[in-house]
């Protein structure tokens, strides 16, 4: 069997488990509370999600396609995560619906709702998953296995597993009201919404460095407020103890709390909640009775909370090791002048510029070695920029996934923004992009340069 | 009344918190996953977007009530209000000043050398430059792990009524009703051009020659002149090799171009020739600071109340952590 088919097999056990899972919890959900006749919105959903996904297969997929799916995963977990705080606090006694609290219940208005959110919940992932199968059919020399081996698969691997957590799972669904069914959900998108077949499982280190972004610019906003200077003035003094917060273990210990936090304070809210007796409940033993249902219940639906921040908990530094900061890193390679020109050819037998990898060149000035990368954008273009940020002195970059990362603060750079100028963004170089090679003006190299290490960039985004 | 009654208390409730931290995280989440910056965005938004300042306003307003009900709530028990209020007065400051600051700073950058005069459109008084404090040595050894300055460096200015300021990089000095310091350092070589004798420029020209090796230009019509610092020497220790950088007579690497066409290169510590009758003198360096001066009227409220945010949060997490042992009953 092909590489080709074998991931295509993978893909396919993959979205087929997923689906029947999130189906199997809502439909449990639904059928809890007494709502069976909203299963048929989950299962229209469902329907529309596979024609979309048979018309993006079927479609002339752009780049910019690719990237929008890519990026719908991470933002409906983002919104279904956001969706189970607000459920959670709702439950637990703060009205998160305002005004809108007597129209959500009507049945029409959740009918719409659950057929929304399932094909929000799903699109992204089949689409994605769909187009990756489409890449794989080409790249198997159009081997129509991969689409037979895989379809047989997504169908017996949902149908199987459903039966599975019918029968097995029944006791467990008891755990999940509505929020935790959304925090389930979530945390299922979160750990297999990756679209990129073995190359991408989870959504992990996308949020955590989307987390860490937030957390690097919230403290360098306090400190411009606060005017302390930037990083090279105070190397030799305070700049050692003020980097810290820049460095990386504060940056995934603040992300982590601050995507914790909300939980935390559920938690809290939960436990510390007392039990409200009915008046029916007159002695003392249905007193004691009813305390007793509602402490085992609470432990019961805080389970998969528990879970949840267990599973992010341990996988945070699992992934800050092999994912977020397993940084590819090439050595630069010396670059030819000619007449003052810095030329590096697009092709060549040992390289490729246009492989979507980050590649560095050096050229020297004087005593000094300059460095230049360059990179495939996910629009085809090349990015053509000095291995150097405004802010920070230059390090450089490394590459992650789908960001190239400042190796002296650890900012994320998405691939978009390669050769825009500003921030922590790689500063741009003018050069000319033809068909054979790049050429770049000797003096652009050294003028940026010399800004970069003077730290006049950094006055520019003061002013 | 009634009416009024019900918008405060939406205005101090869970509920409206709970909106805008909604709202906020959905902002961020699609302005991070679709157009990038968004933190950023947010910020310079909070000075210029009402879109952006009513949600501060109705969060600001929304912290201040309810941490005002929470107070309220307590007020019997003394001990309590005492160790709480840190916290709340921290978050409601923190807050307030943020956005006033954000608002109401006047910003501006100087470059500085000794002796320069400069005013403020904040101050009525005019300011001279006594003394710049160096942040490097005048003879400075570079290794590749060597940091680019040897020290803090520092500015002492005075006002017009002969009252002297001492500003360095850190903290920001108070002077007057405004906040200096420095943010940048750099070394200014003195040079001299003239034609037959004749002098046509005479100055110190404020470049940016450090990290050693940076080059940097200035500019005389038609002429540009490309300049960057060349060690003195090397100084051999063991293994390792330092460089040696002499700054009271620097040697400088020179390269003047004339239109697109490079017409000399040189390396000098003294003076080159060029372009028949030209000639490029140097003189001993100056050195020179880039200051930030910033009038912020909240920023004293905006450092105190993070000061209080850290001492109340503290105080939190030590009652949490030591509530079990409060509340233990024999």
């Amino acid at each position: 069997m092909s590489r080709f088919v074998l991931e295509a097999l993978f893909i396919a056990a993959k979205e087929g488990v997923k689906l029947s899972l999130c189906v199997f919890i809502v439909i449990s959900l639904l059928r809890r509370a007494d709502r069976k006749q909203l299963i048929g919105s989950v299962l229209v959903g469902i329907g529309i999600v596979f024609v979309s996904s048979i018309g993006a297969m079927s479609s002339e997929a752009t780049i910019e396609m690719r990237e929008t799916v890519s990026k719908l995963v991470g933002y409906v977990f983002g919104l279904f995560y956001i969706f189970s705080l607000a459920a959670l606090f709702h439950m637990s006694g703060t009205n998160m619906l305002g005004p809108l609290k007597d129209v959500v219940v009507k049945k029409p208005v959740l009918f719409s709702l659950i057929l929304f959110l399932t094909i929000i919940y799903f699109m992204p992932d089949m689409a994605g998953s769909s187009l990756y199968l489409k890449d794989l059919y080409y790249m198997s020399g159009r081997d129509l296995l991969v689409f037979i081996a895989s379809g047989v698969v997504f169908f017996g691997a949902a149908g199987l597993s459903y039966v599975l957590f019918e029968r097995a799972g029944v006791g467990v669904t008891r755990l999940f009201g509505l929020p935790q069914t959304l925090l389930m959900l979530s945390l299922v998108k979160l750990v297999a919404g990756g679209v990129r077949g073995f190359a991408e499982f989870s959504l992990i280190p996308s949020v955590q460095s989307g987390l860490m972004k937030l957390t690097h610019d919230a403290v360098h906003q306090m400190l411009v407020m606060l005017m302390v200077p930037d990083h090279p003035i105070l190397s030799v003094t305070a700049w050692n103890y003020i980097g810290v917060l820049f460095g990386e273990g504060a940056g995934l210990w603040l992300s982590l709390l601050l995507f914790m936090l909300p939980l935390g304070i559920f938690l809290t809210q939960h436990f510390s909640a007392e039990p409200v007796v009915p008046a029916e409940a007159k002695s003392g033993a249905m007193r004691r009775k009813f305390i007793k249902a509602f402490r085992d219940e609470r432990v019961l639906r805080s389970i998969p909370i528990f879970v949840f921040m267990l599973f992010i908990f341990s996988n945070w530094f699992v992934q800050k090791g092999d994912g977020a900061y397993r940084l590819y890193v090439p050595e630069p390679v010396p670059a030819a002048t000619e007449n003052g020109v810095v030329v590096i050819p697009i092709k060549s037998p040992s390289k490729d510029l246009s492989d979507g990898m980050l590649h560095k060149f050096s050229v020297s000035i004087g005593e000094e070695s300059i460095r230049i990368l360059v990179m495939k954008r996910p629009d085809g273009t090349l990015a053509v920029c000095l291995d150097a940020c405004e802010i920070c002195p230059p390090d450089g970059y490394g590459q992650g996934k789908g960001h190239v990362v400042c190796l002296y603060c650890n900012t994320p750079i998405p691939y978009e923004t390669l050769g825009k100028p500003g921030g922590c963004n790689p500063i741009p170089l003018a050069a000319l992009v033809t068909d054979k090679d790049i050429r770049i003006e000797m003096k652009e190299v050294s003028l940026k340069w010399s800004d970069v290490k003077t730290g006049k960039t950094r006055e520019s985004i003061e002013r | 009344m009634n009416r009024i009654k019900t918008l405060l208390y939406f205005l101090g409730s869970k509920t409206l918190t709970a909106w805008l931290a909604g709202v906020f995280v959905i902002y961020y989440l699609t302005a991070a996953v679709w157009s990038k910056e968004a933190f950023a965005y947010f910020v310079s938004g909070l000075s210029r977007k009402p879109v952006f300042q009513t949600w501060y306003s109705l969060l600001l307003i929304n912290v201040a009530i309810r941490s005002t009900i929470s107070l309220l709530s307590i007020r019997h028990e003394k001990l309590k209000v005492l160790l709480r209020l840190p916290l709340y007065i921290g978050m409601v400051l923190f807050l307030f000043s943020f956005f006033m600051s954000l608002n109401a700073r006047q910003h501006r950058l100087i470059i500085l050398g000794e002796g320069d005069v400069f005013d403020l459109p904040w101050e009525r008084t005019m300011f001279r430059v006594v003394r710049v404090e160096s942040a490097l040595e005048k003879n400075a050894i570079r290794t590749e792990a060597s940091a680019i300055f040897d020290y803090e460096p520092g500015i002492i200015i005075s006002d017009w009524r002969g009252n002297e300021y001492h500003v360095t990089a850190y903290p920001p000095k108070k002077v007057i009703s405004g906040y200096m310091h420095v943010l940048n350092f750099g070394i200014g070589p003195g040079v001299k051009i003239s034609r037959n004798s004749l002098t046509l420029m005479k100055a110190e020209v404020a470049l940016r020659l450090t990290p050693f090796g940076s080059v940097d230009k200035f500019e005389m019509e038609p002429y540009t002149f490309y300049i960057s610092i060349l060690p003195s020497g090397t100084v051999k220790k063991g293994r390792e090799t330092a460089r040696e950088y002499n700054l009271k007579k620097p040697r400088y690497r020179i390269e003047i171009v004339k239109g697109d066409k490079t017409i000399t290169k040189a390396e000098t510590d003294s003076s080159v020739s060029f372009d028949n009758g030209m000639r490029l003198d140097f003189f001993p360096p100056a050195d020179w600071v880039l200051l930030e001066a910033v009038y912020d009227p909240f920023l004293p409220w905006f450092a105190f109340s993070v000061l209080l945010l850290a001492a109340g949060l503290l105080i939190r997490a030590f009652w949490l952590f030591s509530a079990p042992i409060h509340s233990k009953r024999p």
